[in-house]
């Protein structure tokens, strides 16, 4: 329901603004009207109505003998009022202001005053209530039967376990009843808002005065209109006068105020009283303590699906790099994979091609986590398919590099290094799409870096990409690794691990297995970080040349379950 | 640690100075939200100064790359100036230095906004 507002200018440049909320409010001479002006000889005794016509308003000319203008037109009957509509009758101007509501706005309008400014208050708090602090009349209010039993009640339906969605109608309901309000409201705080999470009516109009008094003084009140005596005595309709007797209480948990509930009643019989007041303050206050726990249970459960869904999502990409080393004759070959969360964007593979070449990749996609993590496994189902149709790496990765721009968000892209070693003559064909150059020690410690290349993947579908040759001769070592290598920094600190120290392990383990050197590698990448968790993935590949076609020991056969590649 | 920004003005060219690492996070929605509100405000010709910039990763590239997107999209140019030899070496690795003009001097980097005319 849209939230209206009627701004009334009379000719002494007086003017006040009345809140369209209830069906109709008539205006004229008479004291009938809701909207009374008696001093207006232009008007008549009934002279106009605001009434809703759906979701909108209208105004509708009561005959009256002056007639109703929208913006200087008279009207005949009823006109739905438009945005800027202006609406003269006597000597009145009249404007319709629409708060077009934030979501909580759809039941509630903060108003500057209550619609009636005389009104009387009580003010009590939860010390107050509960008697610690002293000078209060409030201690000890809570001895009525109804109080206790509203209690005993309240904390029965609060102790069992109900999500945040069932537990704020099921506190409202509570404290509406227990006070026997008509109507109420449980607002929660968000940020600098108070967003209604449970209401029982509509078209609320809170002061913001009390707003502000329940919010940040956290003060509890009882806002009775003085009129509602008076109108007792003269036995008017408190209905037709849109008096109310209101209750605002805090909701608190120990120095914070989590929100707020607000009930109203118009029974004329039974206004609220002290000892509403006070029993309100105390079972909201528990109600509130209520909440938090829901809130820390929601987190909570929420932190353990995410830590679960990740746990699984780790094992998932795990599935995508290779399970163990390959067996090969004059190749030892292994690699490394450290995501820094869990999941990342890194990745590396080797798979054996018919004609007994073996193919090695490495590739790191921009970003890390869960995203980089989707990224990569997308480029992988994709690679699959290329490596298989297509025999040489630049054909492959300019396929790649189509199916990944045509999807690839703008600011994301994949570094990407494919080589194709033959083991018998040590050659390798290979490709590289902005990766890092990887780094050869050949067998007299001499080491180089395999720099040239095409364009990172993922930018431009029509980029091109070349291959190149190298020979690894026996005892070379050629090392393919992610920029987490290189990168890594100290705690704090800018200075990077870097290609130099990474190149002086490598040369200094150079007859060492592949593992060892990567065991290598990583202690000195552990030492260098100071123990401290990697900021970006890790990975390492490392491929040597064996003497004399030798097979590596304790490594696996290739295969497994991978599928063995056709072309 | 993180990136900081200014935004000036010469000759009808919009100067971003940049002055930090470019990473993921906070750096990376920096620049492209700095960018988008320089393009909302009309500026279509966006010159970054890079000199001060000491490290991008590659998700900080990936922002560059974005940004010289929503530049282009927009009817504009985007140029880097003054890149560190690290990431010039960045630069050369992943072969961007084919998709970004880089200019060191200013005052030629300002003027070769005007010379080439409207968006390439």
């Amino acid at each position: 329901m849209t939230v209206s507002e009627l701004l009334i200018s009379g000719p002494d440049g007086h003017s006040r603004t009345v809140p369209l909320s209830v069906g109709k409010h008539s205006l004229g001479r008479s004291s009938m009207n809701e909207l009374c002006y008696p001093d207006d000889s232009g008007l008549s005794r009934q002279h106009l109505v605001f009434e809703r016509s759906g979701n909108e308003w209208a105004v509708r000319d009561l005959d009256s003998k002056n007639g109703t203008q929208v913006n200087g037109v008279r009207i005949k009957g009823t006109h739905v009022l438009q945005p800027g509509d202006r609406v003269t009758a006597g000597h009145l101007t009249m404007q319709q202001k629409t708060n077009e509501p934030e979501s909580a706005a759809q039941t509630v309008l903060f108003v500057a005053e209550s619609a009636s400014p005389i009104s009387t208050t009580v003010e009590t708090s939860l010390e107050g209530v509960l008697g610690s602090d002293k000078g209060t009349s409030g201690a000890a209010a809570l001895t009525g039967l109804n109080s206790i039993q509203a209690l005993i009640r309240a904390g029965q339906e609060l102790s069992s376990h109900r999500p945040l969605t069932e537990l704020f109608p099921l506190i409202l309901d509570l404290s509406i009843s227990a006070v026997g309000a008509t109507r109420g409201l449980l607002m929660i705080r968000e940020k600098d808002e108070l967003v209604v999470q449970a209401a029982h009516g509509n078209d609320f109009q809170i002061s913001r005065a009390v707003r502000d008094r329940v919010i940040n003084q956290k003060a509890s009140l009882l806002v009775q209109d003085a009129q509602f005596d008076a109108a007792l005595a003269g036995r008017q309709s408190i209905v037709m006068q849109g008096m109310r007797s209101i209750l605002a209480v805090p909701l608190q948990t120990r120095d914070r105020v989590i929100g707020l509930i607000y009930v109203d009643t118009q029974n004329l019989i039974r206004p609220f009283t002290q000892e509403d007041l006070n029993l309100l303050t105390v079972m909201v206050n528990v109600a509130a303590i209520r909440i938090e726990q829901a809130r820390f249970a929601e987190i909570e459960q929420n932190e353990r699906i995410y830590a679960r869904e990740l746990a699984q999502a780790a094992e998932i990409q795990r599935g995508l790099l290779p399970a163990n080393s390959p067996k090969i004759p004059g190749v030892d070959l292994d690699g490394r994979n450290f995501p820094c969360h869990g999941v990342g964007g890194d990745y590396y593979d080797y798979f054996p091609y018919p004609d007994g070449r073996i193919g090695i990749v490495v590739a790191d996609v921009a970003g890390k986590g869960m995203p980089a993590a989707m990224m990569m496994s997308n480029m992988q189902a994709h690679m699959q398919v290329y490596t298989e149709t297509f025999r040489e790496p630049a054909e492959v990765v300019a396929r790649l590099n189509k199916s990944l721009a045509a999807r690839c968000p703008g600011n994301r892209f994949i570094t990407f290094f494919l080589g194709l070693l033959d083991p018998v003559t040590g050659e390798m064909t290979y490709c590289n799409a902005g990766h890092n150059p990887p780094i050869l020690v050949r067998k007299n410690g001499t080491a180089e870096q395999l720099t040239g290349g095409g364009m990172i993947l993922g930018i431009f579908g029509a980029a091109e990409y070349e291959n190149q040759r190298i020979t690894l001769e026996e005892d070379d070592l050629l090392a393919l690794f992610s920029d987490g290598i290189t990168e890594a920094c100290q705690p704090g600190l800018e200075e990077e691990f870097g290609e130099e120290r990474l190149t002086e392990l490598l040369v200094a383990n150079l007859p060492s297995s592949s593992s060892v050197v990567i065991e290598k590698v990583m202690e000195g990448l552990n030492s260098w970080g100071a123990g401290e968790s990697f900021a970006d993935d890790v990975t390492i590949v490392v491929v040597r040349r064996m003497a004399g076609g030798e097979v590596f020991s304790g490594n696996e056969t290739f295969g497994g379950e991978r599928p063995l590649v056709l072309i | 640690m993180s990136l900081s920004v200014k935004t000036r003005q010469s000759n009808g060219v919009s100067i971003l100075d940049l002055d930090g690492r470019i990473t993921l996070g906070e750096p990376t929605g920096l620049l492209r939200d700095t960018v988008k509100t320089v393009l909302a405000e009309g500026h279509k010709d966006i010159l970054l100064n890079l000199g001060q910039v000491s490290y991008i990763d590659s998700a900080g590239l990936g922002e560059l790359v974005g940004c010289n997107s929503t530049v282009r999209n927009a009817g504009g140019r985007l140029k880097l100036m003054q890149l560190q030899k690290k990431i010039s070496d960045l630069m050369q690795i992943t072969k961007l230095h084919t998709v970004f003009e880089v200019i060191d001097d200013e005052a030629k980097a300002v003027s070769s906004f005007a010379a080439a005319g409207g968006a390439s």
